[in-house]
């Protein structure tokens, strides 16, 4: 009788994943020992012949890269069961198991990095740092607290659902149009608050006076009864139609620096 | 200044880099708007580090990495550029001119960490094939690190112990008008995070949800929380509104 995986197999499995799947991430296998690494106690559990430990280290040690947080993770919940069901006598191959986990690599690392590169990012990170510039130390701690409270409500979900229901389940759930709402739901409220946090941290006006007859003209002034905030807001979408023209990044910070020391040198633009 | 260095050193090669630190504590130390906090506390200044790491997390709002690509490593530039900014007792606003460039050269060691981690794998293969279960633990949970002592850790340690006097050096030498420049820089580099985010998540039909929150800022001064709850219901609406036409459109 093959042993069986207990809920504390399968956090053990969860917890060694999502903390070192990196840590030895290279450019020729990625996550492939982090895999390989956070298997190793259920592999010694599951087989007990040493000539089956070889042979799941080894399948392991393959090219494998996904979002290892939120939903990529559903990969090491369906690897747990299908290498429970291999020990238990099931005839499962190597080559079965490496496509489900080649298979579901990449639409899931797609969805979790919108996840949280995408939604979480921009949110947390606007408010955090919103924050921290007015020197309020709640910026870091409202990143922190939000960030570890998503990323293990989701991710234990996610992991046991890929263990639980396997691969098809998962696929399913993870395109359905609830899920879908929830990410556009969410890309509103993460657009508001970067907006808000555009216009608080971009600062800069214009310093450009001149007199006509007697009167003396401020450009700055007239542009604020105009349209307040005209010029942050020109700045942050001169910068996003650089990066939309695909701009190299590098050329995209000389220019900033280049508007920035110019503008300073001449003084035709200064720190709002 | 040799046990500060030593500190940031150890804080460097720990969170100062994308793939090191296990992931249950990266998130306390990886991105500049912690990194600030922790570098401020080991230089004394943690206002200071606070507010740097701020503004210099707000340049690399939208920047992302898929694949091991990083086009900046803004892990070590949030360090860095922290501990130049209260090493030279400059204000706040210019740690993003002082961080960008520090990212920019930083992406060499990434690619030396990546490309170096390699090796632990090939030998990884060999403990594989003979079962070495103890020799897989050191090589994915220690060798990187003592990799990363070298890559990370003995720049950080030069930085500190060095980069006081050179920094307040280079800082006298430079003519003010430069300064007032670099602080320009500063206050205009957050729209290069937010320009890169605004392209990231770019939906074309969400974009006047931007300019909802900028004006609410503009026009009525309304600080973030404030505009975060509002924008919450608006997101609690949408949800609504799209699940119900998705049903009803499906019978």
């Amino acid at each position: 009788m093959a042993n069986k995986l207990t809920k504390k197999d399968l956090f053990n499995f969860y917890f060694r994943w999502l903390g070192w799947s990196h840590q030895a991430y290279n450019y020729e296998r990625l996550e492939a020992m982090g895999m390989t690494w956070a298997l190793i106690p259920m592999i010694k559990k599951l087989y007990s012949k040493k000539e089956d430990q070889i042979a799941a280290l080894k399948r392991h040690m393959v090219f494998f890269n996904t979002e290892p947080f939120h939903i990529g993770i559903a990969i090491p919940g369906v690897v747990a069961a299908l290498e429970e069901q291999k020990a238990g006598g099931a005839k499962i191959s190597d080559d079965d198991i490496n496509s489900v986990k080649i298979g579901l690599m990449g639409p899931l690392a797609g969805i979790g990095d919108s996840w949280f590169q995408g939604l979480m990012f921009p949110l947390l990170f606007s408010l955090g740092a919103g924050m921290a510039i007015e020197g309020n130390i709640l910026g870091p701690l409202v990143y922190i607290i939000l960030w570890y409270v998503q990323m293990i409500g989701i991710g234990w979900n996610v992991f046991m659902l890929g263990y639980n229901q396997g691969k098809t389940a998962v696929a399913n759930i993870l395109g359905s149009e609830k899920f879908k709402a929830v990410f556009d739901a969410l890309s509103i409220l993460g657009l508001m608050v970067v907006g808000a946090l555009g216009a608080n941290s971009v600062k800069a006006a214009l310093n450009i006076g001149f007199t006509v007859g007697q009167t003396p003209f401020d450009i700055q002034g007239f542009v604020d009864s105009l349209l307040p905030g005209l010029v942050p807001l020109a700045l942050i979408f001169g910068v996003y139609q650089m990066i939309r023209r695909k701009v190299n990044p590098v050329i995209v910070i000389l220019v900033i620096f280049a508007v920035g020391i110019l503008g300073g040198y001449f003084g035709f633009l200064v720190a709002g | 200044m040799l046990l500060q260095a030593i500190l940031f050193a150890l804080a460097v090669t720990i969170f100062g880099n994308l793939i090191n630190p296990p992931h249950w504590i990266s998130w306390l130390g990886l991105f500049p708007l912690t990194s600030g906090v922790i570098t401020g506390a080991i230089l004394g200044d943690v206002q200071t580090g606070l507010v740097a790491g701020g503004y210099i997390q707000l340049a690399y709002l939208g920047w992302v990495s898929a694949g091991g690509a990083l086009p900046s490593n803004m892990f070590l530039a949030g360090y860095f550029g922290v501990a130049l900014t209260i090493l030279s007792k400059q204000d706040p606003t210019l740690a993003p001119s002082l961080a960008v460039p520090v990212g920019l050269l930083g992406v060499f060691l990434h690619q030396a960490q990546m490309t170096i981690n390699a090796l632990f794998v090939h030998r990884g293969d060999k403990c594989a094939a003979e079962g070495d279960f103890k020799g897989i633990t050191f090589l994915q949970t220690v060798a990187p690190v003592l990799l990363n002592l070298v890559l990370y850790g003995v720049p950080a340690f030069l930085l500190v112990f060095y980069g006081g006097n050179l920094a307040d050096q280079i800082f006298s030498a430079i003519p003010e008008w430069l300064v007032n420049g670099l602080s320009l820089v500063g206050s205009i580099m957050p729209a290069l995070g937010i320009g890169m985010l605004l392209n990231y998540m770019g939906k074309k039909e969400y974009i006047p949800f931007f300019f909802i929150g900028y004006f609410l800022v503009v026009y009525l001064g309304l600080n973030l929380m404030a505009i975060a709850v509002f924008g919450a219901f608006i997101a609690l609406f949408y949800y609504y509104q799209a699940t119900k036409e998705r049903k009803v459109a499906n019978g």
